[in-house]
């Protein structure tokens, strides 16, 4: 080391810069939600895990976390399904066949995969919460005899807020996997149930000692769901959240998406119900 | 390591050699009626013979008896203004004909000699290190201006008013993380600087120095001012056990009762030396072909700084200002395996209502386990 | 029905004492119904109340000019009926079968009676009842927070 400063070696890259993708496929669930099926314009795909999240960024609007909904075994084409709820997402939401954005990721820690290998397996999912977790049930209907008895439970607001019905459709046709789905409230034309998705738990069949519960959606109903799997006897450190707050970065430098000492960009956003059980209790934490 | 002293009349020969090694040289100076890190050229753009009167709340700066270069604690910038500015650019997106092309923006080239860099100081980087270089991914900007860093440190001569580095264990002694250390001594009948090397280059830098060598009655001399320094804090905090204290006492009524006084201002966040926190700004052409996305500094008491989907979730000051406090000293033990604060004071004197982050660790102890 | 059978058609149920299932199994029958029939009306009398075995049937209250509203739906172990209990003793939803359903009925007027004679019996019955109002009260607040809505 000399006492002159020096030229500088190689920079490191910019961890925030974006990849560019297009829009392949626009597809609308609801009135709301939007689902795109995205391609990366330089042919790479983007490798995930379930549960993971990527970074989306639309030309000088902005930037938002994303779960990705896609297809772990077919990462060529990159899935997300957005809900219009604010500026960045609503821009999203308008996007068309063609249009580019930029895509940073995959971020985050996964779904633990690898714990439900010979157990039974139920998806409990609120609202847009079955974005999150359909690359779960892809990946547990892909390699299906590897598993116990695999479940979704599904709750949304009305039958006109489900996502994924065709989907929801071809799944429930199959014999190996138990599909279950209900709304708040609907109107006598809703030939399915009417009730709370916590009310579905009686119509499933699961070992609690050989469960792995992966549940996703809003935190009230995640905290319902745990506890009514926890009072049936499956263990806390079996329950798995996916937690949510805005990020600015997902790399753990902003610190926006702090929850306790948690980066849940970084740490999560997928974490063991034990380990935040707390945390929940606490208002505005 | 090699040592020696320097006569007040051979300072100019530091500022001389720095420059010719090619640093910018970024030191005290008095602006504003304050002192403030900025571009220095020679040992008359110092503070002179001032020091700074601190308090909750309170900086004047005040004329000592003596010409002293570094007679003061420190002021409200910190070395984050140069490692990690205020706002960067981070890229550019060329648009043209619906395609996007994603262009890192430039980081500026400039090698960086700090001078007068207190021991809390020394801490805060070594902890701002660890956020931006040590737990996964590297930031660009902060790495790219820290690794030609010359640093030369400065022995605390005195203590401000609400200095506390002593209970965090991060001073007044510089210990390591610098290049070069100076320990100014002064009185009727001297006025000098024991130097000290901390690396190799330092080591290369002080032997072009004019000076003598140090002998053992040199190093009491600095012993004897740190030892005055170290009795002098103006507060102090008692950090036993405090991450279990604060993660046990979340819904404490002192949270409420600072709440009252709180502003939201920010100040803390903008003075305090760890503070790491951002945002993102995009910014369009108004042809529309370029955009930029740019970082700038971000304080967790904004109130959209946490949200699910654009709701805030701590909605209330109160619930910010434990946030603040919680991460700063018990959360960033889990994060970085330290404490996040050097107990150098600058929150409680930049804060408008005096609120002094060590009275309310005290409170919160003496009455732990209440609850709201 | 045999007792074993009433026992294993519902959680609620099988939390009868012998005799008290017994009671209950000599105040049924089993019926089946087609999609779209109605078991009870808004208004009605409440002297009948049901246990699902197979199929669905829902709540819902009518309103004038819009389809009617299901606020609930009951599947196989469920109780269908809560006002055959608890005065005025007259329903307050209406019962539609959505799919072909089989269901256990029960005399209410007769339960009732029998409760008021024997106080042992009034009270497990009392208590398997208010479990199962706590339980769709707590329920019912929960899809009141309306969760999945637009924040």
């Amino acid at each position: 080391m000399t006492t002159s400063a020096t030229t500088s070696p190689a920079l490191p890259p910019e961890a925030m810069l974006p990849r560019p993708f297009r829009v392949v496929a626009r597809r609308e669930e609801t009135a709301d939600t939007v689902t795109l099926d995205l391609k990366a314009e330089d042919g790479d795909s983007l490798q995930f895990t379930p549960g993971q999240f990527t970074m989306l960024y639309v030309f000088g609007i902005g930037e938002v976390p994303l779960s990705i909904s896609g297809d772990p075994g077919s990462p060529d084409t990159l899935m997300h399904t957005v809900r219009a709820v604010g500026a960045v997402t609503e821009a999203i939401a308008a996007l068309d066949e063609g249009d580019r954005v930029g895509i940073r990721g995959p971020y985050g820690t996964g779904w633990p995969m690898e714990e439900t290998e010979g157990r039974d397996v139920v998806v409990a999912a609120g609202g847009i919460g079955l974005a999150p977790v359909r690359p779960v049930l892809l990946a547990l209907l892909a390699a299906r005899s590897r598993f116990g008895a695999v479940s979704l439970i599904y709750g949304s607001r009305t039958p006109l807020d489900l996502l994924y019905l065709e989907e929801l459709h071809t799944w429930r046709s199959r014999f190996d996997v138990e599909i279950e789905v209900t709304v708040d409230r609907a109107d006598a034309g809703w030939l399915g149930d009417v009730g709370v998705v916590t009310s579905l738990l009686p119509r499933i069949a699961f070992d609690p000692k050989n469960t792995v519960a992966v549940v996703c959606g809003p935190e009230i109903m995640m905290k319902v769901v745990a506890a009514e799997m926890a009072s049936r006897g499956v263990g806390g450190g079996s329950i798995y959240v996916s937690m949510e707050r805005n990020m600015k970065c997902a790399i753990g430098f902003c610190g926006h998406c702090q929850f306790g000492p948690e980066f849940i960009c970084r740490d999560g956003p997928v974490f063991p119900y034990e380990r935040v059980a707390d945390r929940l209790r606490v208002h505005a934490l | 390591m090699s040592s020696k002293i320097v006569d007040r009349s051979d300072i100019g020969t530091l500022f001389e050699a720095l420059a010719h090694a090619g640093y910018q040289i970024m030191g005290p100076t008095v602006r504003d009626g304050a002192i403030v890190y900025d571009q220095v050229e020679a040992a008359d753009d110092l503070p002179i013979g001032w020091t700074d009167i601190q308090d909750g709340g309170s900086y004047r700066l005040k004329r000592r008896d003596d010409d002293a270069l570094f007679g003061y604690a420190v002021g409200q910038h910190s070395w984050k203004e140069m490692l990690f500015p205020p706002r960067t650019e981070l890229f550019r997106v060329e648009r043209s004909d619906g395609s996007l092309r994603f262009v890192p923006s430039q980081v500026p080239e400039v090698s960086y000699a700090f001078l007068g860099v207190r021991a809390c100081e020394l801490a805060a980087m070594a902890i701002q290190d660890r956020v931006f270089l040590g737990s996964g991914e590297v930031d660009r900007t902060y790495e790219t201006a820290r690794r030609d860093v010359f640093t030369v440190a400065v022995n605390c001569m005195v203590a401000g008013g609400t200095c506390f580095c002593v209970s965090m264990g991060t001073g007044p002694r510089c210990t390591d993380g610098y290049d070069m250390v100076l320990t100014e001594v002064i009185d009727d009948d001297r006025h000098e600087f024991v130097l000290e090397s901390g690396t190799r280059a330092g080591e290369d830098l002080l032997a072009r120095l004019p000076g003598r060598a140090a002998a053992q009655t040199d190093f009491d001399e600095v012993d004897g001012i740190v030892a005055r320094t170290a009795s002098q804090m103006g507060r102090s905090m008692d950090n036993t056990g405090i991450k279990e204290l604060l993660y046990e006492n979340l819904e404490h009524p002192r949270w409420e009762d600072v709440a009252q006084r709180c502003l939201a201002c920010t100040n803390c966040t903008l003075v305090c030396p760890t503070c790491f926190c951002s945002t993102t700004e995009d910014a369009v052409s108004l042809d529309s072909a370029i955009a930029t996305r740019s970082r700038r500094w971000d304080s967790c008491f904004t109130l959209d700084f946490s949200g699910v989907h654009g709701v805030p979730v701590r909605s209330t000051t109160k619930e910010r200002y434990r946030q603040w406090m919680t991460h700063k000293l018990a959360s960033w033990y889990d994060q970085f395996g330290s404490s996040g604060c050097v107990g150098c004071g600058r929150c409680i004197t930049w804060c408008p209502v005096g609120i002094d982050i060590t009275a309310e660790v005290a409170a919160i102890r003496a009455t732990q386990g209440a609850i709201t | 029905m045999s007792l074993q059978s009433l026992r294993e058609s519902s959680e609620l149920l099988a939390r009868l004492t012998n005799t008290e299932l017994e009671l209950f199994e000599s105040l049924s029958w089993e019926i089946e119904a087609k999609a779209d029939e109605i078991l009870f009306d808004e208004g009605e009398p409440a002297d009948t109340f049901y246990v699902v075995i197979e199929g669905r049937v829902a709540l819902e209250i009518t309103s004038p000019g819009k389809s009617p509203m299901i606020i609930q739906t009951l599947g196989p172990g469920d109780l269908v009926g809560l006002s055959w209990l608890l005065p005025p003793h007259r329903w307050n939803w209406r019962a539609r079968v959505t799919d072909d359903s089989r269901l256990i009925a029960f005399d209410a007027v007769e339960v009732r009676r029998q409760c008021n004679e024997n106080r042992d019996l009034a009270l497990e019955v009392y208590q398997v009842v208010a479990d199962e109002v706590a339980s769709r009260l707590h329920s019912t607040r929960i899809r009141l927070l309306d969760l999945y809505s637009r924040p």
